[in-house]
């Protein structure tokens, strides 16, 4: 259903976008009357119509398009005039409106296969216990890790050492964890729906931008620093853990 | 082990990093002014600061941490970026021959009006920084290739070395792109050709003409590492964009030319270039518009979140790291003010420079003494005597409309209100639009990188010309550069603070240092376009434009547009049509689609191609080495071609400057 949404959409956008590309140009055909303006005066050319000796076009730009500007334009063959590129849109000249409805309609259509198909898909996948492919278990993960670090804070060798254990700790955080819960964005709107989905991003950025600050202040050699973020992180973890049981 | 909080505290908002970023943001802005003048396109100075910080605050001074220098860098762009945004709006003026001095009050009124627009853009950001940093987690590229830059330290030899790679490479592949400017040899200068078409230009690869494609199809390359590594760290969502391209330049395009729906005048070669203006550029700026508010509608739930968020935040005693909405309701009226000033003192400019009747000149030393003065219309129209001012009353309204139409001054939606009262709608509508424009730009430099900044000044002049009047060009430009200032800086801001996220640095301090000093930049720029301006009227020539070295291509841009509206050719429907497609393409699953696909019809087919080749690169990485090795050995190379070329652009931009 995802796919036809999708494949729906695609279509519906390419025959919008073509049935735009007419809305200023349109055929000559069309009755004298239909180049009239709201005001009442014909329609002004925008570019030059139509080939007329060397490389100067038949009809100039910024001519009106009178009866007889119109006759002199269908009268051309060599090579024959078909559309007129005006200055002002009506919706009596506009060749592909119909078309254009119909791609707004597709749109539509397409659009609410592809938000529900989304949705169910949420709701139907399967819980995984992998922190690099579940939400759930990526936050378990690094509320792991905060949770050890700030344990075992007293015990870390001090100076570079030390420092060199929090990065090769926060490292998976940084890398695998993190990237996976913003890639389940989908997975997590479809089960928290938007409101719940920020409120839980905006605690879990916190936490991870204290994470992030401890790993800078640790490659800074900056220790104390890097333990107050890590406290701070851990204060934390209990409100994003409750977040994304969407409570 | 030292206990958590003691010790000396950890080296963020330094006056050494305050005072470094004044200077190289003072310097940069300066010389990207100039650089900007003279080839039309301006440079990113995050990553610029960012190296450079490096080398001064942690290689000289040896104390600069981490976040010092993100704090530097931060400071050092945001006086830098404004630049881009006056170079853009402001030589207009000169080029439609309403110049400006240091002695004309226009002059202080559009510098008071960018300073607002400055100050209006920093404080946008900070709700904007929370939903779309945290909870709608846009990559920000370049953001990210900074952070690479400062986190190397701490993140291995190895990957230094991987950095340094990607930016002695860039340079290598820049060089040849650049060297035009010093008339070195460059890419234009291979001699490659298929059918008398060169398939080189200094900054272009055509492949199209080299696969002897029919010449309706578009398939060019830009010679840009900065692309290449922004693609690659878009990953695999920046394929949207290409996919818009693909739609402009391979199916529109094509479809166009071959159905007859372009003039007969056009060839085959030339409907590329027709059609990204006829109809492409148009339907992309609507698409981008309706896909931003597409995208506000569905993220008001995160919007909400954001603010309620940072305004909780803002009542701890401490302020948290957050910056509050004071600053943010502050300079939302300071900026209301200020523009309301601006517009309303630049409404009592008169609209015609010379006599309406008699075609006499109304100002300069040979001016009537006797000029007379009347208000209609919402225009102050001055005549050369009481006789002439005395026949424009006796004409009736729907003549005297006529006359101001037929010298390109059609009164404006507000004519019929008092000048106060227009000016305060305006400058409500005003900071309203650059809000949604903020959101746009934001959107889109999050999602891929590219700002779409002539756009929305393009927008941002039609609007207010609709509003005021064709003849409003001052008012026009005074809020368009507002307004450019205030995006270009929302843009960069929020790089800086992704950046900022991925250090861990306060975003509070650097919201709080980026608004101390972000009024520095555009009065940098005004004053250095009043410097070149006299220089080159000095010399005997105009002062920007042909004829001279400061051609001012973007102004040149936008004085099309303005000569556009005032002769009703603006494509007003397309922009509809667009932006109802791009609203619509909101409602699937990801609301930022008609961002993105508006974006690539918006920009040349050269620069997406490019930076698709780069999101295909990442791709093929991650499928190969895996998506872990992709992220942790490519991002740091990415983020060395962005820099690379920003400082090989930088240093050439300088000699040009010097020579």
């Amino acid at each position: 259903m995802k796919l036809i949404g999708y494949l729906l959409m695609t279509a519906a956008l390419i025959l919008g976008a073509v049935a735009s590309t007419t809305a200023y140009v349109p055929p000559i055909s069309l009755s004298d009357e239909a180049f009239k303006n709201a005001s009442g005066e014909y329609a002004t050319l925008w570019d030059g119509a139509g080939k007329g000796t060397g490389d100067e076009p038949l009809v100039a730009k910024g001519t009106h398009l009178t009866p007889e500007v119109l006759a002199q334009l269908r009268a051309a063959t060599d090579p024959p005039v078909e559309r007129v590129r005006v200055r002002s849109f009506a919706w009596g000249r506009w060749s592909h409106k119909y078309h254009f409805l119909l791609a707004c309609a597709g749109l539509l259509v397409g659009g609410f296969l592809v938000k529900s198909a989304v949705r169910k898909e949420a709701l139907a996948a399967p819980a995984t216990d992998q922190p690099t492919t579940s939400p759930e278990a990526a936050v378990a993960a690094i509320a792991q890790i905060t949770r050890d670090l700030v344990a075992d804070l007293p015990r870390l060798p001090a100076g570079d050492a030390g420092c060199e254990e929090i990065i090769a700790r926060l490292d998976p955080v940084q890398k695998e964890y993190a990237p996976t819960i913003v890639d389940a964005r989908t997975k997590l709107l479809g089960r928290l729906g938007m409101g719940g989905y920020a409120q839980f991003m905006d605690r879990f950025s916190a936490l991870e931008r204290q994470l992030n600050r401890a790993w800078s202040a640790a490659a800074d050699g900056v220790m104390h620093e890097s333990q107050t973020c890590l406290h701070a992180a851990h204060a934390l973890v209990p409100d994003v853990e409750a977040r994304l049981k969407g409570s | 082990m030292s206990e958590p909080g003691k010790g000396a505290s950890y080296r963020e908002v330094t006056f050494s990093a305050i005072i470094f970023a004044i200077v190289i943001g003072v310097v940069m802005n300066a010389a990207i002014t100039y650089a900007g003048l003279k080839i039309g396109f301006t440079i990113g100075g995050s990553a610029i600061a960012a190296v450079l910080g490096f080398g001064v605050l942690r290689g000289v001074l040896r104390k600069g941490s981490i976040l010092e220098t993100n704090i530097a860098q931060t400071a050092a762009s945001s006086i830098n970026t404004s630049n881009s945004g006056i170079i853009f709006t402001v030589p207009v003026l000169f080029l439609i021959g309403l110049p400006l001095t240091a002695g004309s009050s226009d002059f202080w009124l559009i510098t008071l009006a960018a300073v607002g627009g400055a100050i209006l853009g920093a404080a946008f950001i900070i709700p904007l920084r929370k939903q779309m940093i945290e909870i709608d987690r846009l990559r920000f590229p370049t953001g990210m290739g900074v952070a690479a830059i400062l986190k190397s330290p701490g993140a291995g030899a190895k990957k230094s070395i991987v950095l340094v790679a990607g930016i002695v490479i860039a340079a290598i592949l820049f060089w040849p792109n650049i060297a035009h400017s010093l008339d070195l040899w460059n890419y234009g200068d291979i001699p490659l050709t298929v059918n008398g078409h060169k398939i080189f230009t200094n900054e272009e690869f055509d492949a199209g003409k080299l696969l002897r494609l029919p010449g309706q199809f578009e398939l060019i390359f830009g010679l840009a590492p900065f692309a290449l590594g922004a693609g690659y760290i878009t990953g695999r969502a920046g394929l949207l964009v290409l996919a818009g391209g693909i739609l402009a330049y391979f199916i529109l395009t094509p479809m166009a030319y071959s159905l007859g729906w372009m003039p007969a005048s056009i060839d085959a070669s030339a409907a590329p270039g027709y059609g990204f203006s006829s109809f492409n550029r148009p339907l992309g700026i609507g698409l981008l518009l309706g896909g931003a508010i597409m995208g506000v509608i569905v993220s008001l739930p995160a919007i909400k979140a954001a603010l309620k968020s940072v305004a909780e935040a803002s009542k701890l005693k401490s302020g948290g790291d957050e910056l509050g909405l004071k600053p943010l309701i502050f300079a939302v009226l300071g900026a209301a003010v200020l523009l309301f000033f601006a517009a309303d003192f630049v409404a009592k400019d008169p609209v015609n420079q010379k006599d309406f009747f008699t075609g006499t000149s109304l100002v300069g030393d040979n001016a009537p003494t006797t000029i007379v003065e009347r208000q209609d219309f919402g225009y102050t129209i001055r005549f050369e005597n009481d006789e002439n001012a005395s026949r424009w009353d006796a004409m009736d309204k729907a003549d005297q409309r006529q006359l101001l139409i037929d010298n390109n001054a059609k009164p404006g939606w507000l004519a019929g209100l008092p000048t106060h009262v227009r000016s305060a709608i305006i400058a409500v509508v005003g900071i309203l639009w650059i809000w949604l424009a903020g959101i746009i730009i934001a959107q889109c430099t999050g999602m891929t990188d590219w700002s779409p900044i002539s756009g929305m000044a393009l927008l941002t002049v039609v609007l207010v010309m609709l509003l005021a009047g064709t003849g409003a060009v001052i008012g026009a430009v005074l809020i368009g550069a507002a307004l450019c200032v205030a995006i270009t800086l929302a843009a960069d801001m929020m790089q800086d603070l992704r950046t900022g996220h991925l250090v861990g640095a306060s975003p509070r301090r650097q919201q709080i240092v980026e608004l101390s000093v972000v009024a520095i930049g555009p009065i940098v720029a005004m004053l250095t376009i009043l410097i070149i301006a006299g220089a080159n009227i000095k010399q005997g020539g105009p002062a920007f434009g042909p004829g001279t070295s400061t051609a001012a291509p973007q102004a040149q841009a936008l004085q099309s547009v303005i000569t556009g509206v005032q002769g009703g050719e603006l494509p007003y429907a397309l922009y509809g049509f667009g932006a109802l497609l791009g609203a619509l393409l909101g409602l699937g699953a990801f609301s930022g689609l008609g961002v993105l696909v508006g974006l690539s019809m918006y920009l040349p087919f050269a620069a997406i191609a490019t930076y698709g080749v780069g999101c295909i690169l990442n791709m093929i990485v991650a499928k190969i080495k895996g998506r872990r090795w992709a992220e942790e050995w490519g991002v740091p190379f990415a983020a060395g071609l962005i820099v690379g070329e920003s400082l090989l652009a930088m240093l050439i931009n300088t000699i040009v400057l010097l020579r």
